[in-house]
């Protein structure tokens, strides 16, 4: 009720308040005036008037009859003093204020006048001597009798003038009774609203003390059964109030607490000085730096001189200029020790799988280096024409290495997508094409199986489309590469459909293999899953495909999800987001002339036996190829000729990759000619940190002649050519670079080896050159297949600081390396 | 009508009384008032225009009900001629020429309260101009004096007083 009722009253009431007193003054004032009129009634006023009218006539009276008794000299006195009186009278009649109404009525004037005429007269006779006075007599009591209805006539007059002035007096009366009447009535209603009002408003005050009352019962309540200490403390820094919480927190009973500064009782010394401080400047400025901020965490002291952390929560509370502080404060050591606990095991937890990651990405990185050189090896020895024995060991050992190097790779992708490196740029491609040439591709090792691998697409006409073509090539190819894998014999189908909102295309590798169980669904995706040995037996892998075809789904904003049946069969569904785009223009190719597909190729490499196995796989394929051995030959070279593509090294000593293909782009040397990476920099962060350089794309050290090939036909619009197998082994080498380079290059490179061999004997502690020409030798011996002598490099390479140069191995691998070398050295 | 018959009496006294000071004043000045505590045995005091002038005199103008334009009137206080007689509370009587009379209370007579005025305007007053002797109340000076009661105090042509303690 009093909600709906708010402080409205207050100045209404002044206003009601104010109007009654003003109301109450009119009635006063308007009583008064009653009072003087009913007095003038009541005292009659005309009293006075009427009683002059009368007497008038009486003195008339009185006269006529001193005059008509008057005979002797001795009656004339009495005459006289009688004529003195009347006359008196009518001297009142002319000059009072009372007869104003008569004077001014023509009537009344003319009688005046008239009576006034006569007593003049009569006057002049009563002033003469006695004996013209009595002579006179029969001639005053002639005018005398005239006179007498003049009189007569006057005091009627009288009447009606008191007739007159009473009925104006009454009118006046009424009209005030009337005027007081209504102000009465007004005052009434003004007093009756006002005692409303104020009965409203003690109500009022009533409920609101009984409100006041419960919340301060409730509030020490909540005080005292709060959990958090808290203290109340005045503006003199001593404290008012302690609760029961405060009491176990720090130690202090309340009776000993209260009355007391807080600062001595709990702040801790090294806070004291900081404490006052601000104290003093809340109390001056108003600023504050604590109150009111919320939580905040600081230290605090028991009665012990324990110091433990507490979270405080400070506001101020002013009413007028009454300033307190509440405190609230929470003892958190427990929680600060089990916060620290638990970040000390996450840190651990993190390093370690920090630690593991690592590992693997650098043991696998590790890995590839070598096991590309035994591939790329294979290929070389199969082109010297080998028996069909051992060519068909060489096919064993090439299937051996392309299953580890694929292994390898999934883990360095596994690490490369944990790492969150965008994969790569959105690009507009062919989703139809793309597809079909994946399924293309597939179906020779399908038939190889006896499975009917078939596809069918359903894009709406819309097959152009905007997204990530290599990563849902690969997402592709592990779904149909692992349908095949566990499809004994049957069919492999592939869907692609584009759902009805247009942005969505719905991919569905079906298969009628040996399926899932259904208590494996849930893991199939997950990191290094192998299911059952059976299912291992049946295929190899490292148990990370699917977890990597996932994360690539993911990181294309799609989804994937797996049914299956054991024994029936999987299906395998992934919807991505690629809308529709519109066909790209055709690519400018003006600049690229091509020579039957032959290209220009410029390579920027420091290493001199990479660059020259490089150099001549590319140009066993035809190509014109231009080799430098740095950054700033490369810049010159491209300044002097046209390419259609520059492979360039990142790092080179001096001018590296970077700036070289700075250089070039700033001196417009090559505009229109893609620059390709070459980096033995697998991480992620280095290949978003090269292609934001300006890098069309990046490859991984060492190449293959299948990727060198694509990024060739992709990049330089040529390629293609069928290419004859290359062979790798020092007589690969020797065929490749021709007997007399290639033998030059060995003795250089035995000479090097030699003189790192000195070095290492003569100095105590390894230097940074030390290093590097291990590196570098390493590299060489790779390509050599010198794989201890690689190895031994590497130890050097990497050994400790101050520790002992590993020398043994080294001298060991060399001693073996020589042997091999030897007969090579000599035409 | 009221009282036809006490009048008849009174004009006959006034008659006697007026042919007694007729008779005195034709060899000394005439009494003017004369001030008589009724029922009592002292005699009455008897007051010439010299022996009025010679009390205390006041002096104030004011304006009346039966005048134009404001009066200077001079007289004696009523307070010092009560205050001669001894008198302190009571009713007094004050009659006129013509006897008419009307009853004044003593505590009327203060200071700066009625005179017994025997100059108006300068002048002493005839019978005809209300004189020669008027109850005049300071009107102006205090308008608890300009009310019916108080005129109908302000007798004149006063002669006599007769004081009923």
């Amino acid at each position: 009720m009093f909600r709906g009722f708010p402080i409205m009253p207050r100045w209404v009431l002044a206003l009601v308040l104010a109007l009654a007193a003003a109301l109450a003054a009119q009635s006063v004032r308007l009583g008064h005036q009653v009072l003087q009129q009913l007095e003038g009634l009541s005292t009659a006023a005309t009293d006075n008037m009427q009683w002059n009218l009368s007497q008038a006539e009486v003195e008339h009276l009185k006269l006529e009859t001193a005059v008509l008794t008057a005979q002797r000299p001795d009656d004339l006195p009495k005459l006289r003093r009688q004529f003195d009186i009347y006359y008196s009278r009518i001297a009142t009649f002319r000059e009072s204020p009372l007869f104003e109404g008569l004077r001014r009525s023509p009537a009344g004037a003319a009688l005046l006048q008239q009576m006034t005429g006569r007593l003049e007269r009569m006057a002049a006779a009563v002033d003469s001597s006695d004996q013209s006075l009595i002579a006179s007599l029969p001639d005053l009591a002639a005018e005398l009798q005239q006179n007498s209805g003049d009189v007569r006539e006057l005091a009627l007059f009288g009447v009606v003038l008191q007739v007159a002035d009473s009925k104006d007096k009454r009118l006046k009366l009424f009209s005030i009774l009337a005027r007081l009447g209504w102000v009465v009535l007004a005052l009434v209603l003004a007093l009756a609203l006002a005692t409303l009002l104020l009965g409203r408003l003690y109500r009022k005050g009533r409920q609101l003390a009984m409100d006041r009352s419960r919340a301060a019962a409730r509030m020490e309540a909540m005080i005292a059964s709060s959990l958090d200490a808290i203290l109340v403390v005045g503006a003199d820094g001593r404290i008012q109030a302690f609760n029961g919480a405060a009491e176990t927190v720090f130690g202090y009973k309340s009776e000993e607490a209260i009355g007391q500064p807080m600062v001595n009782l709990i702040v801790p010394d090294h806070l004291q000085e900081a404490h006052k401080v601000g104290m003093q400047r809340f109390l001056q400025t108003g600023e504050a730096r604590v109150a009111g901020k919320g939580r905040l965490q600081m230290e605090a002291r028991r009665k012990s001189g324990e110091l433990f952390p507490v979270e405080l929560s400070v506001s101020v509370s002013q009413s007028g200029t009454d300033i307190v502080f509440v405190s609230f404060l929470r003892d958190i050591s427990d929680r600060i020790a089990a916060e620290k606990q638990l970040r000390r095991a996450r840190d651990e937890a993190l390093a370690g799988e920090q630690a593991k990651q690592n590992l693997l990405t650098v043991m696998s990185h590790e890995m590839r280096t070598p096991l590309t050189g035994v591939l790329g090896a294979i290929e070389l020895i199969e082109n010297t024409g080998p028996t069909p024995e051992q060519r068909r060991y060489l096919q064993a050992m090439r299937v051996s290495g392309e299953l580890l190097l694929h292994h390898v790779n999934d883990v360095l992708e596994l690490s490369r997508l944990e790492s969150g490196a965008a994969s790569e740029k959105l690009r507009i491609f062919d989703l139809e094409e793309l597809v079909g040439s994946l399924v293309e591709s597939q179906q020779a090792s399908a038939q190889g199986r006896g499975i009917d691998l078939s596809l069918h697409c359903s894009l709406n006409g819309k097959k152009i489309v905007a997204g990530r073509p290599r990563a849902v090539q690969q997402v592709l190819l592990n779904l149909i590469g692992n349908a095949l894998k566990f499809t004994g014999e049957g069919a492999v189908s592939v869907d692609v459909m584009r759902l009805p909102d247009g942005k969505t295309v719905e991919f569905h590798v079906a298969d009628t293999g040996q399926g899932i169980a259904p208590e494996d669904l849930e893991r199939i995706f997950e990191d290094f899953i192998m299911l059952d040995a059976s299912y291992g037996r049946g295929s190899e892998g490292t148990g990370l495909g699917l977890s990597i075809t996932k994360r690539l789904v993911r990181a294309m904003g799609g989804t994937i999800s797996c049914e299956s049946e054991l024994g029936e069969g999987s299906l395998f569904s992934i919807s991505l987001p690629l809308p529709a785009a519109k066909a790209p223009p055709p690519r400018a190719e003006k600049d690229r002339p091509k020579q039957n597909g032959a290209c220009r190729l410029l390579i920027a490499e420091d290493n001199d036996i990479n660059r020259e196995l490089l150099a001549t796989m590319l140009r066993q394929e035809g190509h014109q190829v231009t080799a430098v051995p740095g950054g700033r030959e490369a810049v010159q070279a491209a300044g002097e000729g046209v390419f259609d593509l520059i492979l360039m090294d990142i790092s080179m000593p001096q001018v590296d990759g970077i700036e070289a293909l700075r250089r070039i782009r700033a001196q417009k040397l090559a505009d229109g000619t893609d620059i390709v990476a070459l980096t033995a920099h697998a991480a992620a962060e280095d290949h978003a940190r090269i292609l934001e350089a300006g890098f069309a794309e990046v490859l991984t050290k060492p190449a293959n002649k299948a990727g060198l090939a694509d990024v060739i036909a992709r990049r330089a619009g040529g390629g293609g050519k069928a290419l004859p197998r290359a062979e790798s082994d020092i007589q690969q080498f020797f065929d490749a670079l021709g007997q007399e380079k290639a033998r030059v290059f060995l003795q250089a490179f035995c000479k090097e080896v030699k003189q790192l061999q000195e070095e290492l004997g003569d100095c105590a502690a390894l230097e940074e050159d030390h290093r590097k020409e291990a590196h570098r030798l390493a590299g060489s011996a790779a390509v050599l297949g010198l794989p201890d002598l690689r190895a031994a490099m590497l130890a050097i390479e990497t050994a400790n600081e101050d520790a002992e140069p590993p020398l043994a191995p080294f001298l060991q691998a060399w001693a073996n390396a020589e042997a091999v070398l030897a007969p090579h050295l000599q035409p | 009508m009221r009282g036809m018959i006490a009048r008849v009496a009174a004009l006959a006294i006034v008659v006697f009384t007026a042919c007694a000071a007729a008779v005195s004043a034709s060899e000394e000045a005439p009494v003017l008032l004369s001030v008589r505590i009724a029922d009592g045995d002292a005699p009455a005091a008897q007051y010439t225009i010299d022996d009025l002038r010679a009390l205390t005199q006041v002096t104030f103008e004011t304006e009346t009900i039966w005048t134009s334009g404001p009066q200077q009137f001079t007289g004696v206080p009523l307070a010092v001629l009560m205050e001669r007689m001894g008198v302190s509370s009571g009713q007094l009587v004050a009659h006129a020429v013509n006897d008419y009379s009307v009853e004044i209370p003593v505590s009327d007579a203060v200071e700066g309260g009625p005179i017994v005025a025997f100059e108006r305007n300068g002048a002493e007053m005839s019978l005809r101009n209300k004189g020669p002797l008027w109850v005049v109340y300071p009107y102006d000076s205090n308008p608890a004096y300009r009310t019916e009661e108080v005129y109908s105090r302000s007798i004149w042509q006063l002669d006599r007083i007769v004081i009923r303690q």
